[in-house]
């Protein structure tokens, strides 16, 4: 039996553009921590080795500083790590793996599996890695290093691991990557005993893959990102090929992450809403590594708006991040007679009230559309700022919370 | 506000006044001009504008001109609610006096007073002071009043616009404060941190543009390395195609390669029979020339030994002939010897004869030069002593001539006498002037001249006997003892003279010739003639003879004798005569003629010629046959020599083709020659099937196709390298892009053109959302404003129409200026009214003002000098206006009036007057 501790999908050098320069910093030190825990973790758990199933830099194009403070992390795993190159940074010329850099100070126990195929490390333990050697192979890596195993079972006493990274057909069903990875032959060659385990990365969550435990995607150990389902792990695999097919792997997650992705769809329609909003916002732990997507709807008072405001501001300087997208943001603001009179506006006054009230409940009159669906690294895919765009609900529901303000500054 | 009372002291042109002001009402404070009506609001001003310790201009300018005393103002005044005494003096010991008069009466003095001053002065509305003031100068034109507080406020209440519910311009003023954080207050420009936040956004998206592009430049980098490598590939496979290629094609040469060696082995092989039948063809062709050679050199051997033969028996002859050559010459030469003898004998005889002639010659020739020179010398003795040249003698007969010319011109010129001797002689002579008997004259008297029948010379005549005589001297006639007449000749003299003359130069000249007369002179004339000839002719003579004999011609005194040279050479003549003679032998003939002398020798000489002749043909003969002989011997020796070589060498021939046939027989070379030239054909056969079968395997298409080949090998490795060229620095440049990380710059570039987004969002919002509040409340106050423009209009009309009647109106603008004034239904605008129609319409506008606002916050109405323009007429209805008259706003109006023409108020029912006096 051997084990082992699989990850994948360390993104080294991810930044996440809603994070504040401060919180980048903090995010982007939590990945090179996550390596260090990992190493504890398998030093912990006797792991023989740590194997990362691609997608360990978020980019060939990375600065020094970040591949150095990888690679200080790195130095710090008390056993063998091996590398595989994933779709994020392949093997082609710009290849980090292949930098200056990178080998004048890879750690000495840091192996790249540059090269398709079985690679023994150590006596009777083969990893079968598929690299990517460029973002588009065209082909199923996978399979192709499958394939240059000997046919048949795999000799006695001899465990065979294989390091993949890709989209499996079972997610891809329509296969829309072009690499993306066949599942039925990797079943069969489990089944057969040719191979005896399939670690995956890519996907960032931890994921079985066709109902088996012995292809596995193991999830990102921090998060990227709000949408993925389960990240956060690393798993510790045993294999013991001596056992009958499909059970043969034993697999157990184990949480490495510090920071998390939050998503609050709330609705306000009062202040006791707001008050629970922020309540709720109070109550999160770890603030600092929360990233919190808050989409709102709802129809509040001048007031409760401008309380929400103030909320939103506070609770902003907490948090990772306080994420809100004008597409999720749908708050109108209705304003009565009675709040102006409290602030002892009239006259001319009540009259400009009642003109921006009306606007700002007309919310349909500027409609706005969000930007998600452009791909996030096209810099013309961002939906276009407008600087001092011409008077709208917004600008109207603003105006009313200022005029509250200043009205209640003045009394 | 409103105004009490005011004290001037030394300000300006007043030493000393005080003015009490009605508190409501209408004054007028009338004076002279000059008197200082303006002075004394312009003194009010500065008394709240200006600090008693200022030393502005403005200070210095209420000093009395030329009187350097402290100007002074105190006036009595009520400003917001409270009455107030306030007194400056500028300039020097400057001070301030505050008090404040009232239920809490306070009094201040220095700076306490003046900032109590100042918080009183900000209630007061500037605004409408300035307004509600109109100067002579003015035009009546409303200064823009919407910045006045008080009457807005007045304006708001008369609209019922409700602009100050709650407290409005408060909120107005912290919108315009917090619009002001964000945009310029003139240009709405973004402004503050709204710009700042818009400035670091734009930054910000230069920054991703610049780092995408450096992401864009390493993808694209890295495409065009993968597809440089993808050609290196494909390049490399390409290669191992052509390399494949190339070694097929080198395998087929190959194979062609054994046909072109069996070619080139027949062809040697071709070369080397061709050799050895060439060899053999000559060895063949070398013996057949030895044997050629062999016989030829025999046949000249006896050819030449023959010729030997004919040219001994040759030799033998040419030598008889020689001996007789050589006796013959020997015989003519001794011919010719005797024959010279002979001729010079006879050439001596001859010079002998010759030598005898000549001295013959010579000897006869002496003889007659010697004659030749006797006669000479005889002829030279026969010359006179004194020879007379035949010029002497004619120059004597000259002379005679002369004189008997002379002598006869005399004789005619005298006069002639006939003397006749009648009985007694008569005698006749000659005699001097003197009357002496002249001696005679005439030297030819021994001829007197023929004709003449004399004169001078006495003579008698005998009786009977006349005579004529020529008076030429004086002649005297003497009839002895009768009578002697003297005959006188006037100019007889002179010419006697000359006859005298001619006379004694002819007598001289005879003289000097030694004769005694003229004859003798003619004689010996012509003796001296026939010497002279006589002596030419012998020296002709002998100078001919001499001529003769080549001798020069004798002068002088060696004309006496015989020329050496010729007896010289007679002498030697003699002894060679002498010499000749003894030479020869004796003559057996006695000597021969001359003639014969010659004959003989012309004989002997052609008989020496004849063998002399002879004797060259003797020689020449014996050369021919000395010539001939060594001819013969020559060709002898030479063909024997020749003859000797050819019999040695036929010898030698003879003895190696013995030796060679031995070795080879003749036979047997040419059978060898024979098998040598098949072998050469089929040799050459062979060859031409070799190269046949070379041609027919096209060697030259294959080694064309290897070269093609290889060619497409090289371009094909060169293109590869310079492929793999290419992808390497690809690569370096991937590798050097990667380096910099700019996927993560641009990344981080984004975050933070999303972080700048995001600050310029939220400033964004804030200021969209003060804009959009103070749009909305200007807006609403605008229209409010909109409503004043109605009350002040309605005020403002009232008050006209009782100036002008129920047709006038105005039209009055936000500001509330007048734009426009309606009378009669016609509308003028306001800048095209007249001057009166200006004034008036300003005091109205200012009265209505005045009307409109809180009478504890209005100001007075001041009107400085003004209605000069109007007429009477209007005065009095403007005189009712100021009074407030019926139907006039009941509000309390301070109205002060200056005016220096007192009538001009004088329609104001209740006006109070003050008139100021010079003080």
């Amino acid at each position: 039996m051997v084990r082992f501790l699989h990850t994948a999908d360390w993104q080294i050098g991810l930044t996440r553009r809603f994070l504040e320069p401060e919180a980048q910093a903090r995010f982007t030190a939590a990945r090179a921590d996550a390596i260090r825990r990992l190493g504890r973790i398998a030093h912990d758990q006797g792991c023989e080795f740590v194997v990362v199933c691609g997608d360990v830099f978020e980019s060939n194009h990375l600065t020094g500083q970040t591949v150095r403070r990888a690679l200080d992390a790195l130095r710090s795993v008390p056993v063998p790590v091996y590398l595989l190159p994933g779709n994020h940074d392949p093997l082609d010329a710009a290849s980090i793996y292949r930098s200056e850099l990178f080998l004048a100070e890879r750690p000495e126990h840091v192996h790249v599996l540059e090269v398709a195929g079985a690679h023994e490390v150590s006596p009777g333990v083969e990893l079968v890695a598929a690299p990517w050697e460029s973002k588009h192979p065209g082909r199923d890596l996978v399979a192709e290093a499958v394939a240059t195993l000997p046919e048949g079972v795999a000799p006695d006493g001899v465990t065979r691991v294989v390091v993949g990274h890709g989209a499996v057909d079972d997610f891809d069903p329509e296969w829309r990557h072009s690499a993306t990875i066949r599942t039925a032959p990797l079943v069969e060659a489990l089944d057969q005993g040719r191979v005896h385990h399939v670690a995956l990365g890519d996907r960032h969550s931890h994921t079985e893959v066709a109902g088996r435990g012995d292809i596995v995607y193991s999830g990102t150990p921090e998060p990227t990102r709000e949408t993925e389902v389960d990240p956060g792990h690393v798993l510790v695999v045993d294999v013991d090929p001596s056992r009958p097919a499909g059970e043969r792997a034993r697999v157990r997650p184990h949480r490495v992450s510090t920071w998390r992705f939050l998503t609050l769809d709330r609705q306000v329609d009062a202040p006791a809403d707001v008050e629970a909003l922020d309540a709720e916002l109070g109550a999160l732990a770890d603030k600092e590594r929360t990233i919190t997507f808050v989409n709102l709807r709802g129809t509040l008072s001048v007031a409760a708006h401008a309380r929400l405001e103030e909320v939103r501001e506070r609770h902003r300087d907490h948090l990772g991040a306080l994420v809100e997208r004008d597409q999720h943001r749908d708050v109108a603001v209705v304003s009565d007679e009675e709040v102006w009179r409290e602030l002892g506006l009239g006259g001319y006054l009540a009259s400009a009230v009642d003109q921006i009230q009306a606007q700002a409940h007309d919310s349909a009159q500027t409609p706005r559309d969000g930007g998600e669906s452009v791909a996030e690294d096209e810099p013309g895919g961002r939906s276009a700022f407008v600087v001092g765009r011409p008077d709208d609900d917004e600008s109207a529901r603003d105006a009313l919370s200022l005029l509250y303000r200043l009205g209640r500054s003045r009394a | 506000m409103r105004l009490h009372r005011i004290t001037l002291r030394d300000v300006r042109g007043v030493t000393e006044r005080t003015v009490h002001f009605p508190d409501s009402g209408v004054v007028v404070v009338e004076g002279p001009n000059e008197i200082g009506k303006s002075t004394l609001l312009e003194a009010f001003d500065r008394l709240l504008d200006l600090k008693a310790t200022s030393r502005s201009a403005r200070a210095q300018a209420l000093q009395p001109i030329g009187r350097d005393v402290a100007p002074f103002v105190e006036a009595e005044f009520s400003l917001a609610g409270q009455r107030v005494r306030l007194a400056k003096q500028w300039l020097r010991s400057p001070r301030t006096e505050l008090e404040i008069l009232g239920q809490r009466p306070e009094q201040l003095t220095g700076a306490a007073a003046q900032a109590r001053l100042e918080e009183l002065t900000a209630a007061l509305d500037t605004t409408l002071w300035e307004a509600l003031r109109l100067a002579q100068s003015d035009d009546g034109t409303l200064v823009p009043l919407m910045s006045s507080g008080v009457l807005q406020e007045a304006l708001d209440a008369a609209a019922d616009a409700h602009l100050h519910d709650g407290d409005g311009e408060q909120v107005l003023d912290l919108v315009e404060d917090e619009y002001l954080r964000y945009f310029t207050s003139r240009t709405a420009r973004p402004t503050g941190d709204y710009r700042a936040a818009i400035e670091a956004w734009t930054a910000a998206q230069e920054d991703v543009a610049e780092a995408h592009r450096r992401m864009v430049e390493a993808e694209d980098l890295l495409t065009r390395q993968a597809q440089a490598q993808a050609d290196v590939q494909h390049r490399t496979e390409e290669l191992a195609v052509a390399e494949a290629e190339l070694r097929g094609a080198r395998e087929r040469s190959q194979a062609v390669a054994e046909l072109v060696a069996g070619h080139q082995r027949a062809t040697e092989r071709c070369d080397a029979a061709r050799s050895m039948a060439r060899a053999a063809a000559h060895a063949q062709q070398a013996r057949r020339r030895q044997v050629d050679s062999l016989t030829r050199l025999g046949a000249t051997v006896a050819e030449h030994e023959q010729e030997v033969t004919t040219l001994e028996r040759q030799a033998e002859r040419v030598a008889d002939s020689l001996r007789e050559a050589e006796a013959g010459l020997v015989a003519s030469e001794a011919a010719v010897e005797q024959a010279e003898d002979d001729l010079e004998q006879a050439r001596r005889r001859r010079s002998l004869a010759e030598a005898t002639d000549e001295l013959a010659s010579l000897e006869r020739a002496v003889a007659e030069v010697a004659g030749r020179v006797e006669t000479l010398t005889r002829a030279r003795a026969a010359m006179p002593e004194v020879p007379v040249s035949e010029t002497r003698r004619r120059e004597v007969e000259r002379l005679r001539q002369e004189l008997a010319v002379l002598e006869a011109r005399h004789e005619s010129a005298s006069a002639a006498v006939l003397v006749e001797s009648l009985g007694a002689p008569v005698e006749i002579g000659a005699v001097d002037s003197d009357g002496s008997p002249a001696p005679d004259p005439s030297p030819d008297a021994a001829h007197p001249t023929p004709g003449r029948s004399g004169r001078g010379s006495a003579a008698t005549l005998a009786p009977g006997e006349s005579r004529q005589v020529a008076a030429t001297d004086d002649l005297e006639i003497v009839v002895p003892g009768a009578a002697r007449v003297v005959v006188r000749s006037a100019e007889a003299g002179e010419r006697r003279a000359a006859v005298a003359a001619a006379r004694s130069a002819l007598a001289d000249t005879v003289a000097d010739l030694g004769c005694r007369d003229a004859d003798e002179v003619e004689q010996r004339a012509a003796s001296t003639a026939a010497a002279q000839r006589a002596l030419e002719e012998a020296e002709r003579d002998l100078a001919a003879v001499l001529a003769a004999h080549d001798l020069a011609p004798l002068t002088g005194a060696v004309a006496a004798t015989v020329p050496a040279a010729l007896t010289d050479r007679r002498d030697g003549l003699r002894a060679r005569v002498e010499a000749l003679a003894a030479d020869l032998p004796p003559a057996a003939d006695p000597a021969p003629e001359g003639a014969q002398v010659a004959e003989d020798e012309r004989v002997a000489a052609a008989l020496v010629r004849t063998r002399r002749e002879a004797r060259r043909a003797a020689s020449a003969e014996l050369a021919t046959a000395g010539r001939q002989a060594r001819e013969v011997t020559t060709a002898l020796d030479r063909l024997a020599g020749q003859l000797d070589g050819e019999r040695a060498r036929a010898e030698q021939e003879q003895e190696l083709l013995d030796q060679q046939r031995a070795q080879l027989p003749d036979s047997e070379l040419d059978d060898r020659a024979t098998e040598h030239e098949a072998a050469l054909a089929e040799a050459q056969a062979r060859a031409a099937q070799a190269r046949q079968a070379m041609s027919d395997a096209d060697v030259e298409g294959l080694a064309a196709q290897v070269r093609a080949h290889e060619a497409a090998l090289a371009r094909l490795r060169s293109e590869r390298e310079r492929a793999r060229d290419h992808l390497h620095a690809l690569t370096g440049q991937v590798e050097l892009a990667a380096s910099e990380g700019r996927r993560e710059l641009y990344e981080l570039a984004e975050a933070g053109l999303d972080e700048a987004e995001r600050r310029l969002a939220a400033v964004d919002r804030r200021a969209r959302a003060v804009r959009h509040l103070r749009g909305a409340l200007h807006e609403h106050r605008d229209s409010a404003h909109r409503a004043y423009v109605r009350p002040f209009t309605d005020v403002l009309e009232r008050l006209g129409r009782r100036v002008y009647g129920d047709s006038f109106a105005v039209t009055v603008d936000q500001r509330l200026s007048v734009q426009a004034r309606t009378l009669h239904g016609t509308t003028v605008p306001f800048d095209e009214l007249s001057g009166g129609a200006k004034e008036q319409l300003g005091i109205l506008a200012r009265i209505a003002v005045a009307h409109l606002v809180d009478p504890t916050q209005g100001v007075p109405v001041v009107i400085d000098d003004a209605l000069g323009y109007s007429d009477p007429q209007r005065l009095e209805q403007m005189g009712g206006i100021f009074a407030g008259g019926a139907g006039a706003d009941p509000r309390d109006v301070q109205v002060i009036l200056l005016t220096c023409t007192p009538d001009r108020y004088a329609s104001i029912p209740d006006a109070q007057t003050v008139r100021l006096e010079a003080s």
